[in-house]
């Protein structure tokens, strides 16, 4: 049955077209002079097909949008069932005009199309069994997809039935596109960004379509309603109205889409808890994705920082502040980063982890330059979810202390772990920790200073070799791609240190960061096309090209997903709180004896990167030089010299700055001119014009002048006497007089003070005058009053 | 409606688009705030854009002309106006003109409206009413333009062969008929003066206003002067214009008049309206003026009937013509009236407007035969052409 859906509505929607087409009946062409023919009592007036066209439009719009982003597969349906929904409404509202059958009859019809969608979608989701089933097993819960993905179908075929019945029967076009319009914003502010397609023409079309459809419904209704009253009109229609309306549809809606957003932040869950999914980052298509911790690093498209608070969070490291490391990504493919082919070990609670290579006893004295840090985490709403992974304040020393197991994973050799990638309670996090009760993870954290790093040499152990290089599998000239901006970048340094330092110093000063990198052509690797053309992109660009580029130098590098250190002052206590927005990826590079050292290349205005000048706080490794891991925020450092090469919509905020003074100005002065050049109609009114510029002259008190003495006044502020100025305005004067004493001061219409449009011209002139004689007025007054504070002298 | 749902859509579309910071919904809410200014912008622009404009003819109309206006809208702002509907609120009875248009930017247009005069009045020549709006709809405008001026609609009149005198005519080669000599003549107006005139026709008001020598003319035929009495009183008629006794009513004392005074005769008009208009007699076309402006205008909101006013006025008339009585009372005071004030050889004429025959169910009304003794009576029904009164038989002839 399924496979006739498609089909059976098609035949639906000729059906309901053709009984459409024999019932509908165009509008009168162009008339020059003529008596539109009136309607007989109780029958409709007629539709014109360009509405019905345009309702065809905005239906398969909002069909189209919902089926970019969430209905996939069954789009071509939604679109179907979106047409078909519009042109039986109207063939319904054509045959049956009466509402009281009309609407059940269209519901009826409804009715059968759910049956029909019902099918398909028990057949996309492979349910079985009767219809009522599938739906109660829907409503139960046990398969929410399928009834969303019935009630979004069921929804396209709602709104071409709502647009189809309002455009055609009732001739309410606003209200015909303002429940397409909610369908709209709903979903693109409710879908998951992940299945986000391109919404972007079909947002444009409904748009444009809507806004024409509001218009012409209005223009329709108006000639009908002359058709049914008898009223003889001229004039062309549709026609020169349509041409308008569609015009300024399409120079509204270009304007909107130009105009940029008041907000990239997704602030909805301090509103909505329940609110939209937030999903990993890392999409390659064109999509806007959230900012979220992610487990592998691909740049790609656009992404949104969202501000949802996931954790937060005490350390014993230096300053109270630490990355929080979450995943090791080690493998590099193709641009990007990935965990890399590992194999995981279980762990009880509390138990010691290897630590770079060596089985650890809990310390840290094997390796110089490294100290040991606690991180007490307290997650926040559905935090423990989104996370699946352990957060370590560096890199891990033991599993926690809370009932496990845990699965380690990370290089193995043989049953030995060398490196760990990733702790993760089994059966997740939330299933070892008791909500509102926090966790302590320990690790290892680098303190190393500038001066052991600069001699730590390259005598890399065995299992870190395999981070020195790029896979050989790699395009070839990629590679060197690669390489030649790495060399360029290292600045002729030779130890790794001073060779990384460089790379990410020059990333940070020469490249910007944007969440809105424009996109990677086809075939191209993100971090090359941003290397080379774009400079434009967020943390996991900056990472992967620093990464990517140490390994083409033969220097051992990874990335880290995880968060950034947070922010402080937030909650009490000392806890710093991560968001959403927090996520974050960095660069660790392997030393000899220091083990795995951050750097920071993203320039994001936050961050410091490694070897800047960070004022030493306690517990921190004395040092002789500047300290070498990052991490720390630059704002409230002393001494910070970060200048954030942010790029965010750079475009746009300075278009906006630029735009803004003339906008206003602009308003400014179209209100002048409103104000100024609107209709003089009563008494009152002119008064009021007249006012001003005896006012501005400060040549007496304009509220106890008459209208007469009023014009006088203002006559004789015009340059060099002008007497017919005066004339007009003593005679408009005159007017307003009579107008005001024959009782008709208000509503009186504009015959009686029509020559105002004579004097309009020279109004502004006139406020120019008077506000000079106000200037030299004043100036004259105050003269003697200078002289008499000289003579006193 | 369409503002409601707009802003709806822009409160609603705004705050979510705002709290979730989605690109492409604030590309809608931008879309709903941009339309809704461009639309008032739009309206306000072509409003203050627009002109009108009303040929009318001057002058007196009378009922049954054709009445034509011109009228002329211009659009002066650059923007297309896709819909304009002008009202023209003349209050011409079954005039409903309005005009559906669609004006491009700089265009004018103009069209002529023809109304048949349905019933007499003052009517003003608007206002006038035109409502637009912008492209889509959203704010539509109403601009109103004040009557310019008005025009007075006369009674109509048919031409009524001797009917009203022939019964009260005295015969003009009475001796006892006429103004009485001693009268001075009437002046019946002013016109330049010629050379030839006596100094003491000399009209010197006027050649004081005037600045230069103006003339009085002087009715030159004399003939008995003719009184009509028209009963207004509230309550008295029936029917709805122009289907109405108060119309016949009024239609019959402006034929009478003017068919009088077209035969040189002095005519008085004496109406029982809340005014107690009394017009006293003269002749030529400054009376006929006088009277038509009367007429047109005459309402039956008077207190009292014709029977009260006339004892107070027929002693003065009685010497100096003959009285048509115009009236649908049946209370007979009136015959009292006009039977106490009546003269030898001079019989008063009565016009009787059966206002019973102007309901929705018709009746005709009895008048005593006794009422015959004292003066000619002719009865008028709905539906009696006018034009065709049968003097003999004092009906209209269907």
């Amino acid at each position: 049955m399924s496979e006739f859906t498609a089909p059976i509505l098609a035949v639906i929607a000729v059906v309901a077209g053709l009984a459409l087409l024999a019932r509908i009946a165009p509008l009168p062409g162009r008339h020059s002079e003529q008596t539109a023919a009136t309607s007989a009592p109780g029958n409709l007036p007629p539709t014109g097909w360009v509405s019905l066209g345009l309702a065809l439009m905005l239906s398969l719009c909002v069909a189209g949008t919902l089926g970019t982003t969430v209905l996939g597969n069954l789009g071509g349906i939604g679109l179907l069932s979106a047409v078909v929904g519009v042109l039986t409404a109207a063939a319904v509202a054509r045959w049956l005009p009466n509402r009281v059958l009309g609407i059940p009859a269209t519901l009826v019809c409804g009715a059968g199309i759910g049956i029909l969608l019902v099918e398909q979608v028990a057949a996309v989701v492979g349910a079985t069994g009767p219809i009522p089933s599938l739906v109660s097993q829907d409503l139960n819960g046990s398969d929410p997809v399928a009834f969303q993905l019935l009630t979004l179908l069921f929804l396209c075929w709602g709104a071409g039935a709502w647009i189809g019945w309002l455009v055609v029967r009732e001739r309410e076009g606003a209200l015909a596109c303002a429940l397409p319009i909610v369908i709209l914003v709903a979903d693109l502010v409710n879908v998951q960004p992940s299945l986000q397609g391109a919404p972007f023409w079909s947002v444009a079309g409904a748009t444009v379509t809507g806004l024409s459809l509001v218009g012409l419904t209005h223009q329709e209704r108006q000639i009908a309603r002359w058709a049914r009253l008898g009223v003889p009109w001229s004039g062309s229609r549709p026609g020169r109205g349509l041409l308008a309306t569609v015009g300024s549809a399409v120079v509204i809606t270009l304007l909107a889409l130009l105009l940029p957003p008041l907000s990239h932040t997704n602030i909805s869950q301090r509103y909505f808890h329940s609110g939209p999914q937030v999903t990993k980052t890392s999409q390659t298509n064109r999509t806007t994705a959230i900012s979220g911790f992610s487990t592998s690093v691909v740049p790609g498209g656009p992404i949104r920082e969202v501000k949802i608070p996931v954790l937060s969070y005490r350390t014993s490291a230096p300053g109270g502040s630490v990355y929080l490391r979450g995943v090791a990504l080690s493998d590099f493919s193709n641009g990007n980063w990935y965990e890399g082919p590992t194999g995981s070990i279980p762990a009880k609670a509390g138990a010691f982890l290897p630590y770079n290579g060596v089985a650890s006893q809990g310390t840290t004295a094997s390796e110089l330059g490294r100290r040991e840090a606690s991180l007490s985490i307290t997650y926040i709403g559905s935090g423990a979810g989104q996370v699946p992974d352990l957060l370590y304040p560096g890199s891990p020393l033991s599993t926690p202390t809370l009932p496990g197991p845990y699965e380690v994973a990370g290089q193995l050799s043989g049953r030995e772990l060398l490196q760990v990638n990733t702790i993760t309670p089994r059966g997740g996090l939330s299933s070892v920790l008791p909500p509102s009760q926090s966790l302590t993870t320990y690790g290892s954290i680098s303190v190393a200073t500038a001066a052991q790093l600069e001699t730590a040499g390259t005598k890399y152990p065995t299992w870190v070799m395999a981070d020195t290089q790029l896979p050989p599998e790699s395009n070839f000239e990629d590679v060197n791609q690669i390489a030649a901006d790495a060399v360029a970048m290292s600045q002729g340094a030779t130890d790794p240190y001073q060779i990384a330092l460089n790379i990410q110093n020059t990333l940070r000063s020469q490249e910007f960061y944007s969440l809105d990198p424009p996109p990677t052509p086809a075939g191209t690797w993100p971090i090359i096309y941003f290397l080379n053309d774009s400079h434009r992109g967020y943390c996991q660009y900056f990472a992967s090209a620093m990464g990517a580029m140490l390994r083409t130098l033969g220097i051992p590098s990874r990335l880290i997903s995880g968060f950034g250190p947070g922010e402080e002052g937030k909650l009490p206590n000392g806890q710093r709180l991560i968001t959403e927005a927090d996520a974050h990826t960095w660069v660790q590079v392997y030393f000899p004896t220091y083990g795995w050292v951050n750097f920071e290349p993203t320039p994001d205005g936050f961050y410091q990167p490694a070897g800047a000048a960070v004022a030493p706080t306690a517990g921190t490794q004395p040092t002789t030089g500047a300290a070498p891991h990052p991490g720390v925020r630059s704002t409230g450092v002393a001494g910070s010299s970060v200048k954030p090469r942010v790029a965010r919509r750079a475009g746009s905020t300075y278009l906006s700055i630029v735009l803004a003074p003339f906008a206003i100005l602009l308003l400014l002065l179209v209100g002048l001119g409103i104000a100024l050049g609107s209709r003089v109609t009563t008494p009152r009114q002119l008064r009021r014009r007249l006012e001003l510029p005896v006012r501005l002259s400060g040549t007496g008190k304009p509220s106890a002048k008459t209208l007469r003495e009023l014009a006088m006044a203002c006559g004789e502020l015009s340059q060099g006497g002008d007497l017919v100025l005066r004339s007009q305005l003593l005679d408009l004067a005159t007017r307003a007089d009579r107008l005001a004493f024959s009782g008709q001061a208000t509503g009186a219409g504009p015959a009686g003070l029509e020559g105002w449009s004579r004097v309009r011209s020279r109004y502004l002139r006139l406020l120019w005058q008077g506000w000079r004689r106000g200037r030299d007025h004043s100036s004259a007054s105050a003269r003697p009053m200078a002289r008499r504070a000289q003579r006193s002298l | 409606m369409y503002r409601a749902s707009l802003l709806a859509v822009v409160v609603v579309a705004g705050f979510f688009a705002f709290i979730n910071g989605v690109e492409l919904a604030f590309a809608v809410v931008y879309s709903a705030v941009l339309v809704t200014l461009l639309s008032l912008g739009w309206s306000l622009w072509v409003s203050r854009g627009l002109s009108f404009s009303r040929q009318a003819p001057g002058g007196t109309q009378m009922v049954g002309e054709l009445f034509s206006q011109r009228f002329t809208v211009a659009n002066r702002s650059g923007l297309p106006i896709s819909m304009i509907e002008i009202t023209d609120m003349a209050g011409f009875p079954g005039y409903a003109a309005s005009r559906g248009l669609s004006l491009g930017g700089h265009q004018e247009m103009s069209w002529t409206s023809d109304v048949k005069l349905l019933a007499r009045g003052r009517y003003a020549l608007g206002p006038t009413e035109i409502n637009l709006s912008d492209p889509f709809g959203l704010f539509p405008r109403r601009i109103r333009f004040s009557p310019e001026g008005s025009v007075l609609v006369y009674p109509a009149i048919y031409h009524m062969p001797d009917l009203a005198f022939m019964g009260a005519r005295p015969g003009l080669e009475s001796d006892r008929g006429g103004r009485p000599r001693d009268l001075p003549p009437s002046a019946s107006g002013i016109r330049e003066h010629d050379p030839s005139d006596g100094i003491n026709r000399i009209h010197w008001i006027s050649t004081a206003r005037k600045g230069r020598l103006m003339s009085r003319t002087f009715d030159a035929e004399e003939g008995a002067d003719l009184l009509i009495a028209l009963d207004l009183r509230r309550g008295l008629h029936r029917g709805t214009a122009p289907e109405s006794s108060l119309e016949y009513a009024v239609t019959l004392a402006a034929s009478v008049a003017h068919g009088a005074l077209r035969h040189g005769r002095a005519v008085s008009l004496l109406a029982t309206d809340r005014g107690y208009t009394n017009i006293p007699a003269g002749r030529g076309e400054a009376q006929e003026r006088m009277i038509m402006e009367s007429l047109a205008l005459a309402r039956a909101d008077g207190q009292v009937g014709i029977g009260e006013i006339l004892p107070r006025h027929l002693p003065g008339w009685r010497s100096r013509g003959n009285l048509v009585l115009i009236t649908s009372d049946l209370s007979g005071e009136w015959v009292e009236a006009i039977a106490a004030g009546s003269q030898p050889g001079r019989r008063a004429v009565a016009i009787f407007v059966d206002a019973k025959s102007f309901d929705d169910t018709p009746e005709l009304s009895r008048l005593p035969a006794q009422w015959r003794l004292v003066l000619d009576i002719w009865t008028i029904r709905r539906g009696d052409d006018l034009a065709r009164l049968d003097p003999v038989v004092g009906r209209a002839v269907v």
